[in-house]
């Protein structure tokens, strides 16, 4: 084996402290902007920030300088660090995937942004911030070698060598993209902080909005006076108002929605998922199809309108994988109808039985209709709540509220407990939930790490429990197979036969 | 047939933690007694000056003596009563919980690696906490508290040993790479075996 002394380090390319720059202002953007921006007084931290900012961003447009690496026989050695030394060997059998990143300055100055991603880990194994096209080739060329070797091992299905030619599952057209940004409404995010910031600075938002504002009737002051006088000039005031920031807010998710998912691209190369999408940072992620722990379709109340729906993905080992403007592999298709959704699956996975994706398949077992009085008290808690408030700073009037908030919290909680159903199969667990918003989630058994079985003293006295089977790669805000109000039979046979049916297969990252 | 997780088949295989870690958990409510009402008492004192030498304020340590006292006479039997773990079936469960009961379970086969912690109090009872770790998130770590030391270790054997037994014709064996003892951050000495599981494609292997 060739020491690492023998071997011939490259530095990353010399525009490389350039592009950390940009980085690093584009990671603390909002810290700068909140110092610079907040106050209409300099106040001492403002300045401490900044100066802060300004040495750590000095300090890794140096450290970058002292990163380098060398492509040895079987692994990658990296080196880097000032003060603390660091040396990595990455085995290039442990390299799953390799994403490369390019904003527009990136492909006028013909660089990329590079990571390598492992089979586990939430942080990947190695960062290239920047190295030329050609760097990127030598590294792609000897880490794909020892994949290669891998496709010559016996238990390798021969049909993967029939299908290692790269085939397009989904391409995104522009209006589809478009049709995305109206139907996630991304664009409120940037707009709210925007708001917030301008909101900060006094004179700013009196010279940008204020006179405008103070034009329109009941804009700025509404009260019982005013609407008792011009009732019919400030409801059609207000409606503008709020027809006016509708339409900005779909114009700046349409303009987000663009920048993400432009010439959205989903390929399939053997056992690999590639994607590329981007209109000027160009971002291509690309994963194992083995290594996707969790599959979730999505319907909002949106979707529903376009009859569009999001399928998405969790995969192991980059669940925190959101640093260093690194695009990870989570979505399948932003948008897509319902038909070619399922089309999509049955192509990624052809092993899992999709029978179940049609809503009325005799394999769901719905949760029992009774838990809506279960679920209808914490509605009811909420508006009650919301009631008393209004009452407390209007008017005792406004618990009238209470009563439409009633019936509503009952039609809900009933439409909810006929919406959520599972299905557990040898292979695979399926779990769909909502009405108005409606969730499927789909987790291989393969896939299932630790499952819980809960019950608190409301459960016990219904004869009920929940249940939930945990995955590598999700976040806890993610659906998933987190199952309430189950009958106790049913969630005491899922823990004991997927724990049972988990033991007898593999867990492969 | 019962509706309640502490009835079934499962329950009834589990066992529960040692009854001296009921001294264990009142030690360490002492320690947290001790650091909550410093801390409440800081905040009395600045009530106190900033009010005009208005000593009312120091009732507001009332609040952390009675809870304190509370938890110090019926929590420690409530855990030593509603805490089991067992393996059953080489499925690892550990129960918990009195109102809001919980049981998570998870195969042998996906315990990624264990630990074994002593902090003083713990050692001074002889007693450990078990640790598994898995690749998940939501149950990264599961942790049970109260074993004796001995069987801890016995538990982490035994889970290593099932593993090491896990073969699938023409798919992994898993490999314990290192075992060292090493001192913890919340105690003065752990043992970690880390089951590096590498995806070595070999046969079967005839034992």
């Amino acid at each position: 084996m060739t020491s690492p002394s023998e071997l011939s380090f490259k530095k990353l390319h010399q525009l490389s402290p350039v592009f950390m720059l940009t980085d690093t202002i584009k990671e603390f953007f909002l810290i700068i902007v909140l110092a610079v921006f907040a106050s209409t007084r300099a106040e001492s931290w403002q300045l401490w920030a900044i100066a802060g900012s300004s040495f750590f961003v000095l300090f890794r447009m140096v450290a970058i300088r002292f990163f380098s690496y060398a492509i040895a026989k079987d692994e990658l050695i990296i080196k880097q660090g000032i003060l603390l030394k660091q040396e990595r060997h990455v085995p290039f059998e442990r390299v799953q995937n390799i994403n490369e990143t390019q904003g527009v300055l990136h492909r006028l100055l013909k660089v990329s942004k590079v990571t390598l991603e492992s089979a586990s880990g939430q942080t990947p194994e190695a960062v290239f911030n920047v190295i030329s096209k050609e760097a990127l080739h030598e590294i792609r060329a000897a880490v794909k070698q020892p994949l290669d070797n891998r496709l010559n091992v016996e238990h390798f299905d021969e049909s993967v060598l029939e299908t290692a030619h790269s085939r397009q599952l989904l391409f995104l057209p522009v209006g589809e993209v478009m049709k995305h940004g109206l139907v996630t409404l991304q664009g409120m995010i940037p707009l709210a902080i925007a708001i917030g910031v301008l909101a900060q600075q006094d004179g700013l938002w009196d010279r940008f909005f204020g006179s405008a504002i103070r034009q329109i009737p009941g804009a700025t002051n509404i009260n019982a006076e005013m609407l008792a006088q011009a009732p019919s000039v400030v409801i059609a005031s207000l409606l503008g108002l709020a027809l006016f920031a509708i339409l900005c807010f779909g114009a700046l998710s349409i303009l987000y929605s663009l920048l993400k998912f432009y010439n959205f691209t989903l390929k399939q190369e053997g056992e690999k998922l590639l994607s590329q999408r981007g209109l000027l940072t160009k971002l291509s992620s690309s994963t194992s199809i083995q290594r996707i722990q969790k599959i979730n379709i999505y319907q909002g109340i949106l979707h529903r309108l376009f009859k569009r729906v999001t399928v998405s993905c969790k995969t192991a080992g980059n669940a925190m994988a959101t640093a260093d403007g690194v695009a990870k592999f989570d979505v399948l298709a932003p948008l897509l109808d319902k038909p070619s959704s399922h089309e999509l699956l049955r192509k990624v996975f052809p092993e899992l039985n999709w029978g179940f994706l049609n809503e009325s398949d005799a394999s769901w077992k719905a949760i029992p209709y009774r838990s809506w009085r279960r679920g209808v008290k914490w509605k009811l808690f909420f508006f009650a709540v919301i009631s008393l408030l209004a009452a407390f700073w209007l008017h005792w009037w406004a618990l009238i509220i209470f009563v439409p908030a009633v019936m509503w919290s009952i039609y809900d909680a009933q439409r909810e407990a006929k919406a959520a159903a599972f299905i557990y199969k040898d292979t695979y667990v399926v779990y769909r939930s909502g009405w108005i918003s409606k969730n499927l989630s789909i987790v291989p058994l393969q896939k299932g790490q630790a499952a819980d079985l809960r019950q608190n003293i409301f459960d016990k006295r219904h004869a009920m429990a929940a249940f939930e089977l945990d995955t590598a790669g999700v976040s806890f805000f993610d659906h998933g197979i987190e199952i309430r109000y189950l009958e106790f039979s049913d969630a005491l046979m899922l823990q004991k036969n997927i724990m049972q049916r988990t033991n007898e297969l593999e867990f492969e990252w | 047939m019962s509706n309640t997780i502490s009835s079934d088949t499962v329950f009834s295989k589990l066992q529960r933690v040692q009854e001296s870690y009921q001294k264990v958990v009142r030690l360490n409510i002492i320690v947290w007694a001790l650091v909550i009402s410093a801390a409440v008492t800081v905040l009395a004192f600045i009530l106190y000056k900033a009010n005009d030498d208005n000593s009312l304020f120091f009732l507001i340590l009332i609040i952390p003596f009675v809870f304190f006292v509370f938890l110090f006479l019926f929590y420690p039997q409530k855990v030593y009563k509603y805490t089991h773990y067992g393996l059953v079936a080489e499925v690892f469960y550990v129960q918990k919980g009195w109102l809001f009961k919980k049981r998570t379970a998870v195969a042998q086969n996906r315990i990624q690696h264990t630990d074994v912690e002593q902090g003083p109090f713990l050692r001074k009872y002889g007693l450990a906490q078990l640790i598994l770790h898995t690749a998940g998130v939501k149950e990264a770590d599961i942790a049970i508290s109260g074993l004796d030391y001995a069987e801890a270790i016995g538990i982490r054997d035994h889970l290593l040993k099932l593993n090491k037994q896990t073969k699938r014709a023409g798919q992994f064996v898993a490999n314990d790479k290192h075992v060292s003892l090493a001192p913890s951050a919340n105690s003065l000495a752990s043992t970690v075996l880390a089951l590096n599981l590498d995806k070595k494609i070999v046969p079967t292997e005839e034992e």
